[in-house]
């Protein structure tokens, strides 16, 4: 009863002053929806277990090149090495992604597929809702080809009959058999629509015919990822000593399959981590300030109460109902507006993948999400509501309730306002050096130069497989043909061929310089290797720098001519003129070393997305009919409109062959903007806490401040009493508005600048723009302080002095 | 040379609120001599905390003279006003209204940091006599905190003193002392008073406004009462004055 008694009164407290309280609630919400959403939104992206039982300690073994964690595959051969060597994991399994061409009376299409050893279901602990899971024999060399289908593919294909098993389907030009259908919604790995057995097995082939794999597998009971990884970078070396042409760099680690792609990014994410809960503290720091002010201005009615006989107990839970009220409310308002904006999130986030978006990406709240908002909420009530409620509830009572007896601020008091605002500033700088470094870095990383001229181009992929296109000449033809009669078809410009165009990442296989020596076969650099059809490069708008584009001269096998960007020119040729000396790939020269000689070089390409590693590795051109690839780009100046450049590519293609797709097309700038869409809306994100922070941070300094001096208003009347000048007054509360800023800032500026360096590295922003960051920041915050110092303490000097000193 | 310290003539006193007019003082005209040991007496609301306030260059007048020192600091600006206060004026109020986040030395001397015109050893010596005189020179690095309340008001009047102002202004002195400090804060009033000292104190009760030999009672904001205290110095020397010359005037209708 009397807590309901106290929770109305605290109600009306509230409705009386309902501009506070709609402040403090607001800010409230502000402060636990960002960081909440912060936290969900990297909890489902890399950290949330995989849907299925077990899902917690289901791992996937992935290659990193020269500590680069990458997300690379491995060779089937070091696959088997490791799982016999490993401890600590078991249900071994590995897989590889394929881009499957199903042909039909329709016509062809392509699907995201997967080639796996049987037990990738039982992995997943996942049965087919119809047919079966692969069997050992069916992963044979020369067995029956069998595949499984995703649901979709069923609806689609079959309308969702159960008819469909046993019926075939051709994928790659083969024959395949449907055995079983798995349940709606599951894609494992990744948006995965079919599955093929791997058929392949590393003691029945040599190494460089093996293909590359993905390993998965469950961790045992009480193993430490830690110790896993350090073993397995044990392993790793020992094979990089053995076969240092293909491994020279490259490692392996295990972790789960989300945290893969992010495990360099790890250290991006956890600073936004840290930046979130600054940005809560922030806010929580507002309000308990002003709900301390409140707590101060009610000291009256509390030495009423305890004179009246209150224990401290009550009065603490009274005073602590507000606290409730306003973070309980608030943080109901943040998780609102957080469900509405990770559906939002879900909604661009699908934006990013041509292909669909990782299965775990399912943004929304969840467990994790309510737990967290439970904490947070629980922390706020504690760090806004128990120290005000604590400190009033022990001040001496007698003192206020004596008539006159106030005095300039109590030194207690004067400590815990200093706290605040230098806990103020610290946190303020911190979290605003740290979201802009990350927000700049961002941006930049949307505003790269590819190297070429991406507009009015639509792209397409296509992949030759099958028999009809095993040959290199068989391909080198059909690129031919294919360049030719689009360039020849109405609506269609200019026609470049590529294996990868810049912005797509490329192979980076291990390239040997002629005359340097490679002791024991280590130190080869890696380069991105390109082919591309003659004129390609010049159509794309990638600028010549010395010597020339491939010509006519270049055609044919048993050409050696390759063109290197300038990055790589400037690298392996510091000294002369990369011209004319001569390079080979170390893996891919089969048994004779085929040098190739340098004829051009042009301005250096970013193969992948800006921000990342692969940005930064030069390049190596050669002619597609010199050493033809199976999948290749093609792009097409556009000169009508997309709808109708697509039906002419489609109609092209099956001129040439019927069961060869198209897909992935899209225009090359949409290309460019799923590299940098991600990272515009990260950017975004940023930018709102940045706003945020910036708000949070000069109204909690302002409001500190300015309540500090308002305290000190009757300290200001003595002093004026005693002769002290508005300006000598003005100029003693700059003065310790500097020694806080100083106090606070300084901390806050190293801690911010040193998160922000660690970001800048990473995102590869100069040390210049980190500079200016941090110093345009100093000046804001700065700036913020002495404002609120000065406004504050004016506003006190328009008082007469008189009215200073009886100021309550 | 005129020993007139102050003269206020016809002062008004009015405060504006939204709705309300309040004249806290009507035409208050008031000599104060130097040396003079004044006490203003009157019951809650009467205005004389408003007289003293404008007394002390704290307040403005609405309208009337005020002359300090033979000069009109009626209408003067804020800052010069602060000069005048720094200079010559030393206040003790009710609630000692220490700096509680300096010691009792930097409270005694925050006066006179205010001043262009003293070395830093100036200063320091200023401090320990005014600190001397009130007894309190071995406490000069505790701060309030640590100090009773009679102790706190003595620091307050070294801290009015340590100038040497021509008139020092209480408001209240002993309104939160026991009987025993209250005590000995007035006789240090009083030692003061005997050195030289002009003192205008504001006090509703009888036994420190008895200490003054001048009462000025005020009632609603108007004078309605100026006497000698009986058996002040003044007093004295005013009857042997009037004694003398009844005894000059007999004489002379005699002869």
């Amino acid at each position: 009863m009397m807590l309901i008694g106290d929770l109305k009164y605290a109600l009306r407290l509230m409705s009386k002053k309902l501009g506070f309280t709609v402040l403090t609630t607001l800010v409230m919400a502000v402060g636990i929806g960002l960081s909440i959403y912060l936290f969900s939104f990297f909890h489902t992206m890399v950290f949330k277990e995989l849907p299925f039982e077990d899902g917690d300690t289901l791992v996937q073994i992935s290659a990193s090149q020269n500590g680069l964690k990458n997300a690379g595959t491995i060779n089937l051969h070091d696959y088997q090495e490791i799982k016999q060597s490993l401890r600590g994991l078991s249900e071994f399994g590995s897989y590889k992604t394929e881009s499957l061409t199903v042909s039909g009376r329709d016509g062809a299409r392509r699907y995201s597929g997967v080639s796996a050893e049987p037990n990738i279901f039982k992995i997943t602990r996942t049965k087919p809702v119809l047919g079966r899971e692969f069997r050992a024999e069916e992963n044979q060399s020369g067995a029956e080809r069998v595949v499984v289908i995703g649901y979709d593919v069923w609806q689609n294909l079959f309308a969702g009959n159960s008819k469909a098993l046993d019926q075939i389907v051709r994928i790659n030009g083969e024959s395949h058999r449907v055995i079983g259908v798995m349940p709606q919604g599951y894609v494992f790995p990744s948006n995965t629509e079919m599955w093929l057995p791997l058929r392949e097995k590393a003691e029945q082939m040599s190494r460089d015919k093996a293909s590359n794999v993905y390993g998965l597998a469950h961790v045992d009971g009480d193993a430490e990822l830690e110790e896993i990884n350090r073993e397995l970078t044990v392993v790793m070396q020992r094979i990089e000593q053995r076969h240092p042409k293909t491994n020279n760099g490259i490692s392996a680690y295990v972790s789960s399959i989300p945290m893969a792609t992010a495990a360099d990014g790890l250290p991006v994410i956890y600073t936004v981590h840290i930046i979130a809960i600054l940005v809560l503290i922030l806010a929580s720091i507002n309000v308990g300030n002003l709900l301390l002010s409140r707590a101060i201005e009610r000291g009256k009615e509390t030495a009423i109460r305890v004179a009246l006989g209150a224990p401290r107990s009550r009065l603490i839970s009274q005073m602590l109902w507000e606290s409730i009220i306003i973070c309980c409310v608030g943080g109901i308002i943040g998780l609102l507006i957080l469900m509405w904006g990770l559906d939002v999130t879900e909604v661009i986030t699908a934006t990013f993948n041509v292909d669909k978006p990782p299965f775990w990406w399912q943004f929304g709240i969840d467990g994790f999400t309510i737990k967290l908002f439970a904490s947070f909420v629980l922390g706020t009530i504690l760090l806004t509501g128990l120290l005000p409620a604590w400190k009033n509830s022990g001040a001496d009572f007698n003192a206020v309730l004596r008539d006159g007896t106030r005095g300039a601020l109590g030194k207690k008091a004067g400590r815990l306002n200093r706290f605040l605002i230098i806990s103020e500033i610290f946190v303020s700088m911190t979290v605003l050096i740290t979201a802009t470094v990350l927000m700049v870095g961002n941006f930049k990383a949307t505003q790269a130069d590819y190297g070429a001229d991406a507009e009015n181009i639509l792209t397409a992929e296509v992949i030759l497989n099958g028999e009809k296109y095993s040959t290199p000449e068989s391909k080198a033809q059909f690129s031919k043909t294919l360049q030719s009669r689009l360039e020849n078809t109405n609506g269609i410009g200019d026609v470049m061929i590529s294996s990868a165009l810049p912005g797509n990442l490329s192979s980076t296989p291990a390239m040997a310089l002629e005359g340097k020596e490679y002791v024991k076969d280590k130190g080869y650099p890696r380069a991105n290797y390109i082919v591309v059809a003659p004129g390609s490069l010049a159509k794309l708008g990638v600028e010549l720098k010395q010597g020339r584009y491939f010509n006519s001269s270049d055609e044919g096998l048993e050409k050696s001519s390759v063109i290197v960007t300038d990055s790589f020119a400037s690298r392996h040729f510091p000294d002369s003129s990369a011209i004319g000396k001569r390079i080979r790939t170390v893996e891919l020269d089969g048994d004779q070393p085929n040098w190739l000689t340098i004829v051009g070089i042009v301005e250096h390409t970013i193969q992948g997305p800006s921000y990342q590693e692969s940005g930064k590795i030069a390049s190596v051109f050669r002619p597609f009919s010199q050493a033809p690839r199976d999948q290749i780009t093609v792009a097409m100046r556009m000169k009508a409109d997309k709808a109708q450049v697509t039906k002419s590519l489609r109609q092209t293609l099956a001129s040439i062959d019927a069961e060869l797709p198209a897909f992935r097309i899209e225009t090359y700038t949409d290309s460019f903007s799923r590299h940098t869409d991600p990272m515009l809306f990260i950017t975004t994100i940023f930018l709102l806490f940045g706003i945020a922070a910036v708000i949070l941070a000069s109204t909690g300094i302002y409001g500190v401040m300015s309540n500090t001096i308002n305290q000190r208003t009757q300290e200001i009347g003595v002093k004026c009493a005693l002769g002290a000048t508005n300006k000598r007054i003005i100029n003693d509360f700059l003065m310790t508005g500097v020694k806080q800023l100083l106090w606070g800032g300084i901390p806050g500026l190293l801690a911010g600048s040193a998160m922000g360096f660690a970001m800048s590295t990473m995102l590869g922003i100069g040390s210049a723009d980190l500079v200016a960051v941090v110093i345009v920041l100093t000046f804001v915050i700065s700036g913020t302080v002495l404002l609120a110092t000065y406004l504050p303490t004016k506003r006190a000097l328009e008082m007469e002095p008189s009215e200073a000193l009886r100021y309550e | 040379m005129s020993d007139i310290l102050i003269n206020l003539e016809n002062i008004n006193k009015i405060f504006y609120t939204e709705d309300v007019e309040t004249h806290a003082l009507s035409n208050i005209t008031l000599t104060i001599k130097k040396g003079e040991y004044i006490s203003i007496s009157g019951p809650s609301g009467c205005g004389k905390s408003t007289l003293l306030s404008l007394l002390g260059l704290l307040d403005t007048t609405t309208n009337g003279k005020y002359m300090l020192s033979g000069h009109d600091v009626s209408n003067i600006a804020k800052n010069e006003r602060a000069r005048i206060r720094n200079q010559e004026i030393g206040f003790i109020f009710q609630s000692f209204n220490l700096i509680s986040d300096l010691d009792v030395e930097e409270n005694v001397e925050l006066p006179l940091t205010y001043r262009n015109d003293l070395s830093k050893a100036e200063r320091k010596k200023m401090v320990m006599d005014a600190l001397e005189k009130v007894d309190m020179a071995h406490r000069a690095k505790h701060f309030p905190s640590q100090l009773s309340g009679g102790q706190q008001q003595r620091v307050a009047v070294a801290r009015a003193i340590a100038g040497n102002p021509s008139i020092l202004l209480a408001d209240e002195p002993t309104g939160n002392l026991d009987t025993k400090n209250a005590e000995a804060v007035m006789q240090l009033l009083d030692r003061l008073h005997e050195e030289g000292a002009t003192i205008c104190m504001v006090t509703h009760d009888p036994r420190s406004a008895s200490r003054a030999e001048r009462t000025i009672q005020v009632l609603d904001g108007k004078i309605v009462g100026d006497e000698k205290a009986k058996g002040s110095t003044s007093s004295i020397v005013e009857e042997i004055v009037a004694k003398a010359e009844d005894a000059v005037t007999a004489e002379e209708s005699v002869s």
